[in-house]
């Protein structure tokens, strides 16, 4: 039996799905819109199109920071979250209630992009960056936690928000999130030798040649604005980010960066796309949380690969 | 070197769009004003709870409710037929159930919305605020109402009046509404002091500057509860001071609690079990629930 696919046929399959799922993900929706109508319904261009197009762009970017993060941390279980970005925009968005509301989207990304930005800067090894991250994550958390406690009404409405949705994505939103998530992907592309070192550890980095703190600055000072700026936009939308890269892992066989990360882009994308379609179908015309969909959907399929990893046994 | 050279760019990029999306906005911002002041002739001028100053082209005739008060006011004012669309919530009156549903209070269906095709939109309070604004964005007429009192309720039975073009309707409701809650400040209500309560578990109680806090002032009667807002008051406080009447507005709900035997309402059966579609939504049947409470003080 075939055990792993190469690099560059799961591409082509993700490729292909993607295809197939584009149009279905544009078709499928409350409101039934006849096929001759496609591409000129209000509700296709302004509102599905945009959203398909978000769900893609942000899973795509946590899978590809979560690639990037696990590498750098040389830690399996890193996530594009793991220093407290998510958190941060909570405390920011909850904060905004007692102030003005109009201010939530931008304090959410100060919460969540300073904080990290001091840690990363300021501390020289790479477990001081964790613990940093860490602590700061339960202090923002613990103080979100705080002031959702004390906002009454607007629990629910932080609740939903924190779970992640695509429901109000626009075209404004995609033309903002478009340059930054391709700039990322192109830098983490461009310096995938780099990543690949760090991998194997500060030590060897060095001998190659790679700078390894100045790198990890790089690599996570990118990685957390590209996770505070979707964060900003669709919530906190857990597992794509911690298991889309070992998903390419698992059914490539190999962790090299430079795989890894267009693999990464499309099976992040695809996931996300294909939670937020459920999410829209499931309960309609109520909708489930993305963030929920993303992790029961993406669970059983981790699970699946492990065992079939471990040949057949734990 | 390089490192650094592309995240300089990174946020640099995402700078220029940041300030071109909001000189988009401004400039949209800047035709529509234009635009209205040519044609203020032809619109119906007023204001919402957002204090927005709004113009509405003609009478709407495809409507779209996003809460039962607002559902209630549309019908009281006999524009049932003009609603198209509402809450899973809004189940009065009867005929409100036969409209297409667009989803709940804070989970709408934003594609629902538009595929009914709504000339107007009636929002509800400072929670809905996003679909607010991606709904004007899409093009669409929204009138958000957010009444803190009973003067608030009146005012937005007038301003829907006067977009539905029924004012006098509007003016005969509201007179209506205003006498009946003369009348029933005027009864004599042996209990004048009174907590409501929204649930037991926690002690969710209604403070002051609330809609129902006003109504109760209304009443001539005094809300216990200290506080602003809807608040959760700990069990201590709730004993200490020992309300000689509860209102509970959670449904038929009954505790098994501790509380029971420390509370005096409880010992004298002045805990009250109140219809919370009366006593909580901001609509025309206010008035319903405003007899209920009296009546319940003065059996």
């Amino acid at each position: 039996m075939r055990r792993h696919l190469t690099p560059r046929l799961l591409f082509s399959l993700l490729c292909v799905f993607l295809a197939f799922l584009i149009p279905l993900s544009l078709y499928i929706g409350v409101v039934k819109i006849p096929l001759s109508s496609l591409f000129s319904s209000e509700i296709i261009i302004e509102m599905r199109a945009p959203r398909i197009t978000m769900a893609f762009l942000v899973g795509s970017s946590l899978a590809v920071a979560g690639a990037v993060v696990q590498g750098v941390f040389r830690n399996p279980l890193a996530e594009p979250y793991l220093l407290g970005i998510s958190s941060g925009a909570i405390l920011g968005y909850s904060l905004s209630f007692f102030f003005r509301e109009e201010l939530a989207i931008p304090l959410a990304f100060l919460f969540s992009t300073f904080p990290i930005s001091l840690i990363v800067l300021a501390s020289t090894s790479k477990e001081k960056t964790i613990l940093l991250g860490i602590s700061i994550s339960f202090l923002t958390s613990s103080m979100a936690s705080l002031l959702m406690y004390l906002s009454g009404e607007r629990l629910y409405k932080i609740f939903l928000w924190i779970m992640g949705c695509f429901h109000f994505s626009t075209w404004k939103q995609v033309l903002f999130f478009f340059p930054v998530c391709s700039s990322y992907f192109l830098l983490v592309s461009l310096f995938y030798r780099e990543l690949n070192s760090l991998q194997f550890g500060d030590e060897y980095a060095e001998q190659t040649g790679v700078d390894p703190t100045k790198y990890r600055k790089v690599f996570l000072l990118s990685s957390s604005f590209l996770v505070s700026v979707s964060v900003v936009f669709s919530g906190v939308i857990g597992f794509v980010g911690l298991v889309v890269p070992h998903l390419v892992r698992l059914l490539t066989g190999r962790g090299n960066y430079k795989y890894l990360i267009p693999n990464s882009i499309l099976l992040g994308g695809i996931l996300t796309l294909l939670a937020d379609d459920l999410s829209r179908l499931v309960l309609a015309p109520r909708e489930i949380p993305v963030g929920i969909v993303t992790s029961i959907t993406g669970s059983p399929i981790l699970i699946y690969l492990l065992w079939r990893e471990s040949k057949w046994h734990f | 070197m390089r490192g650094n050279f592309l995240l300089l760019t990174i946020l640099l990029i995402s700078l220029i769009s940041a300030l071109a999306l909001n000189e988009e906005e401004s400039n949209n911002n800047g035709t529509k004003e234009s635009l209205l002041e040519n044609k203020a002739v032809q619109f119906v001028k007023i204001k919402d709870d957002l204090n927005r100053t709004i113009y509405l082209r003609g009478i709407p005739e495809r409507i779209v409710s996003l809460a039962p008060s607002n559902t209630e006011m549309l019908f009281a004012l006999g524009a049932g037929d003009k609603v198209v669309g509402v809450t899973s919530y809004c189940d009065y009156p009867p005929e409100a159930r036969e409209k297409e549903i667009v989803g709940g209070f804070l989970d709408l269906n934003l594609e629902k919305i538009v595929s009914l095709n709504p000339d107007l939109v009636l929002a509800f309070g400072d929670l809905q605020l996003e679909y607010v604004n991606r709904l004007e964005e899409l093009g669409f007429k929204v009138v958000v109402f957010n009444p803190k009192d009973l003067n608030g309720i009146y005012r937005n039975i007038l301003t829907l009046g006067k977009i539905l073009g029924r004012e006098e309707k509007a003016v005969e409701i509201i007179s209506e509404m205003k006498g009946e809650i003369t009348k029933l400040r005027k009864k004599e209500i042996k209990e004048r002091k009174v907590l409501v309560l929204l649930s037991w578990e926690p002690l969710y109680v209604v403070g002051k500057g609330t809609f129902l806090d006003n109504l109760l002032e209304e009443l001539g009667i005094e809300n216990l509860a200290e506080e602003k807002g809807y608040y959760v008051m700990s069990p201590e406080e709730l004993i200490s001071i020992d309300p000689p009447v509860i209102l509970f507005l959670g449904g038929r709900e009954t505790i098994e609690s501790p509380l029971r035997e420390k509370l005096t309402a409880f010992r004298e059966g002045k805990v009250f079990y109140l219809d919370p579609d009366l006593t909580t939504r901001p609509g025309p049947r206010i008035v319903l629930g405003a007899k209920e409470i009296a009546k319940a003080l003065d059996p």
